[in-house]
């Protein structure tokens, strides 16, 4: 297997907080890693320091064996690494085909055409549709997405991050505000998009019968960096994971 | 309206305005001028504001660097066409350099900076004597001929001079419909929706506010350098900060969700100034109390209240859903 | 040498002004979220009604001060619960273009009320004379500006820093929904934030009315430069506004002795080279 993404000792700090205190992370090709630990661990500051989102103060992160540590987000989006939000972030006004369409467009490079109209790009427009489709969209298509259920934007979402045909898609809890069947459906639905579009998936996740009978492999944050990781049945049964992690989870909930 | 309802309006509509001077008087076509002029700079400013969802309070410097190029090209060099692109040219320059200061910045602060770079153009107006003659402004701006392949049309009259607003306006108007069905406008109206979520979709947000900010400058800037040629004159009070207020108010006025709202609303807003002024100096008073009044109650504008009557506001809401990012 | 000394006291005078009015803007920015283009006009309120209670009405100067202030916050009041109160929760935009409505009806409402022409009341009594700097005298009206702009300044610090109040007030510019379920009521918070702010903004104008002239232009003037001085300091803090005060009041008042034409300008050049240096303003943390 190829290595998609190596992250070398990362660190961010706010104000004497720091959220991420020497992260180190390689992710393979084609495999789904998720990504665990206790509120505060660090994990949403991790994807934001993975997708650009935010800048590391140290370290680095190397993705396809390009330094990316300092590039903007959307240079790394068109190098093939892309994300979801964990505080929902569609495109409200625009319908649910619109939000495709853009990261689709977006991808192409289109978006720089001012002249010709979007109807022109037929490739497009069928590739917005058939992922609809996917998604289970197709009903909606054309509300504005911010007037769809929470469910249907929860999905366009990820469809969103997958429309722009990543090679590696970080998803930041994509089920949270899910009830248990939906939430179900939706790993489902990234463990479908995975196997067919050949997508390596990192996901921070919290339910963790969600996350063991997803990922291929675990990795468990706590206080920044890396506590443990490894194949789901061994993180289950790691003793300081469960003293640490689901300890304190009990706690927070 | 349906696709051909709408293409018979647009018909009706360029049928009227080819023959208003043969039916109107020379006022009302010069009045029509000034519409044809404040609908250009509400369809640029709308560009900005409908579809990129940033504020300018400062069209009207872009609109004054427009006039006072256009004017100074045409007293060394009496030709309608380098007067009008070299205007237009300097005002898009102009943006595209105040721009690059102002786009990194939240929504808030950048509305804040049109302002102030607005009213750094005023300042120039009014202080710079030897470019812009100061308080007293440039006079004696020759309505130029208009030289095109070798053609030399005069324009001796304002009805002639009218067909070249108007051929100007249908062009620009027709272009930016296109900006805005096209991939460009589709990815300017996701930076309006969402900064984060385009930044991550691959979009490179400053330089989309960027390219907004240019073409709407532009659009004034083309409104502000034909001016020169219908009044002669170009004095500092274009550039102040309360001609700025007119595209905003005309692109509220009529629906900053429509196409034709701004060009609705310049229509609106020109009638109704030349109705109020006759009453009134208080024109501002009057401007104010309606941006307050649509702010507070009719955001959708004349076009939103229209297609609230007619599809029973399906579409029309509030942007309140895209509130969430700027965070406070 | 002592020109130039000179001439920067004078401007530390007139950045009192520029003070009082940006410290306003910045604490309803920092608190409410509301960037208020309409500031400058209340600045320009505060100054036609000091001077028509001291100027046409004979009311003590400290009095018509004070009278200023208490009705520019009341007409704050009104603004934030009349006009802004529906507009939270939408997009910003609409609060921006609500304020700016404002700036245009304001600025000529005090036309139509006070017409265009005015003349500048005498110094009251008490704060005429001047004293000897620099070879030169220095008005005494000056030194008492620079006295109440910097007790306004250890004010606001005691406010802010010492009061349950400013704890309160604190706690919800950071976190709106966490004060509301610790039992402030945020309403009230946001109302009084908005009357001090707008009671600092006529302190400013009715302080300059005895040695500035009042005209309808003066608040977007003023508004002008308060966002320069925004720029300069960084945006919502209010050491940054009382920095960017300070330079922009002193270089303006070389400015003016450098070139007298550009003095605006001059100003603008800098505030470009801020943003292009360090756009988050030269204060910010």
């Amino acid at each position: 297997m190829t290595v998609l993404l190596v992250a070398r000792g990362l660190r961010k700090r706010f104000g004497d907080l720091a959220a991420v205190d020497g992260l180190d992370l390689q992710v393979e090709e084609g495999e789904c890693v998720a990504l665990i630990g206790p509120n505060g661990a660090g994990k949403t500051t991790a994807l934001n320091l993975l997708s650009g989102h935010l800048l590391p103060d140290e370290g680095h992160i190397t993705f396809r064996g390009d330094d990316i540590t300092r590039l903007p987000p959307h240079a790394r989006v068109h190098r093939g690494l892309a994300r979801s939000f964990q505080v929902m972030t569609v495109f409200p006004e625009l319908t649910a085909r619109e939000n495709l369409l853009v990261s689709i467009l977006a991808r192409q490079g289109a978006a720089r055409d001012a002249l010709r109209p979007v109807r022109a790009y037929r490739g497009a427009e069928e590739e917005a549709d058939s992922l609809l489709g996917d998604l289970g969209l197709r009903e909606g298509a054309e509300a504005p997405a911010g007037s769809l259920p929470h469910g249907d934007q929860r999905r366009l979402e990820l469809g969103i991050a997958v429309a722009s045909r990543p090679r590696l898609c970080l998803l930041d809890e994509p089920s949270s505000g899910l009830n248990p069947l939906e939430r179900a459906g939706l790993m489902q639905l990234v463990r479908r998009l995975a196997d067919q579009r050949g997508v390596t998936f990192v996901v921070v996740e919290h339910d963790m019968d969600v996350v063991f009978g997803l990922a291929d492999r675990v990795v468990v944050m706590n206080r920044g960096r890396v506590l443990a990781e490894g194949p789901p049945e061994e993180i289950r049964n790691n003793r300081e994971v469960r003293e640490t992690y689901l300890g304190e989870e009990d706690v927070s909930c | 309206m349906n696709d051909l309802a709408r293409r018979w309006a647009v018909a009706g509509l360029l049928l009227a305005l080819v023959l208003l001077p043969a039916v109107a008087s020379r006022y009302v076509t010069y009045l029509v001028i000034h519409i044809l002029l404040l609908a250009l700079n509400a369809v640029g400013f709308n560009l900005l504001f409908g579809q990129t969802g940033l504020l300018s309070f400062g069209q009207a410097g872009f609109y004054a660097v427009g006039a006072y190029t256009c004017a100074r090209i045409l007293l060394a060099w009496p030709s309608l066409l380098p007067g009008v692109l070299g205007g237009t040219a300097a005002a898009a320059l102009a943006a595209l350099l105040l721009g690059s200061l102002s786009v990194r910045h939240t929504r808030i602060y950048f509305a804040m900076l049109t302002l102030a770079f607005g009213m750094m153009i005023f300042s120039l107006a009014w202080k710079w004597r030897a470019v812009t003659g100061g308080d007293d402004g440039l006079v004696g701006i020759p309505r130029a001929p208009l030289e095109l392949f070798g053609l030399v049309v005069a324009l001796p009259t304002v009805e002639r001079y009218y067909y070249v607003v108007l051929v100007a306006a249908v062009l620009a108007v027709a272009l930016m419909h296109r900006v805005v069905h096209s991939p460009l406008g589709l990815a300017l109206r996701a930076v309006r929706d969402s900064e984060v979520r385009a930044e991550h979709v691959g979009l490179n947000v400053r330089r989309l506010r960027l390219v907004a900010f240019t073409v709407a400058g532009a659009y004034a800037g083309l409104a502000g350098s034909l001016l020169p040629p219908l009044e002669n004159t170009v004095t500092p009070p274009i550039a102040h900060w309360t001609a700025s207020a007119e595209p905003v108010l005309a692109t509220l006025l009529g629906g900053i969700r429509h196409f034709a709202g701004p060009l609705v609303g310049a229509f609106v807003l020109v009638a109704a100034k030349d109705v109020i002024v006759r009453f009134t100096v208080h024109w501002s008073l009057v401007l104010g109390a309606v941006v307050v009044a649509l702010v507070l109650g009719f955001r959708g504008g004349l076009a939103g209240a229209l297609e609230a009557l007619t599809v029973r506001g399906a579409r029309v809401r509030p942007v309140s859903a895209a509130a969430g990012e700027e965070g406070r | 040498m002592e020109v130039f000394a000179y001439q920067g006291l004078i401007g530390l005078s007139s950045a009192m002004y520029l003070w009082l009015v940006s410290a306003g803007l910045t604490i309803i920015f920092g608190v409410l979220g509301v960037l208020n283009f309409a500031h400058g006009s209340l600045f320009m309120l505060g100054a036609y009604l000091g001077y028509t209670l001291y100027g046409l009405a004979g009311v003590p100067f400290g009095l018509a001060v004070l009278g200023s202030m208490a009705v520019v916050a009341l007409v704050g009041a009104g603004v934030e619960r009349g006009l802004l109160r529906p507009l939270y929760g939408l997009d910003p935009s609409y609060q921006l273009l609500l304020t700016f409505g404002l700036v245009l009806f304001l600025d000529d409402l005090a036309k139509l009320v006070w017409g265009g022409v005015f003349r500048i009341p005498p110094i009251p009594g008490w704060l005429q004379g001047s004293v000897s700097l620099f070879g030169r005298p220095y008005p005494f009206y000056n030194l008492f500006l620079i006295a109440v702009g910097l007790s306004v300044g250890v004010g606001l610090w005691w406010l802010f820093d010492r009061t349950w109040w400013g704890r309160a007030v604190r706690a919800t510019a950071s976190d709106r929904e966490m004060a509301a379920a610790l039992g402030i009521r945020t309403p009230t918070v946001f109302s009084s934030v908005f009357m001090l702010g707008s009671a600092l903004a006529a302190l400013g104008g009715a302080l300059s009315t005895p040695v500035r002239p009042v005209a309808p232009g003066i608040g977007a003037a003023m508004i002008v430069q308060a966002f320069i001085i925004t720029v300069i300091g960084g945006l919502g803090n209010l050491r940054g506004a009382f920095a960017g005060s300070l330079l922009v009041g002193v270089l303006s008042s070389y400015g003016t002795l450098w070139f007298p034409e550009f003095e605006l300008f001059f100003i603008f050049a800098i505030m470009a080279a801020v943003l292009l240096v360090r756009p988050q303003g030269l204060f910010a943390r």
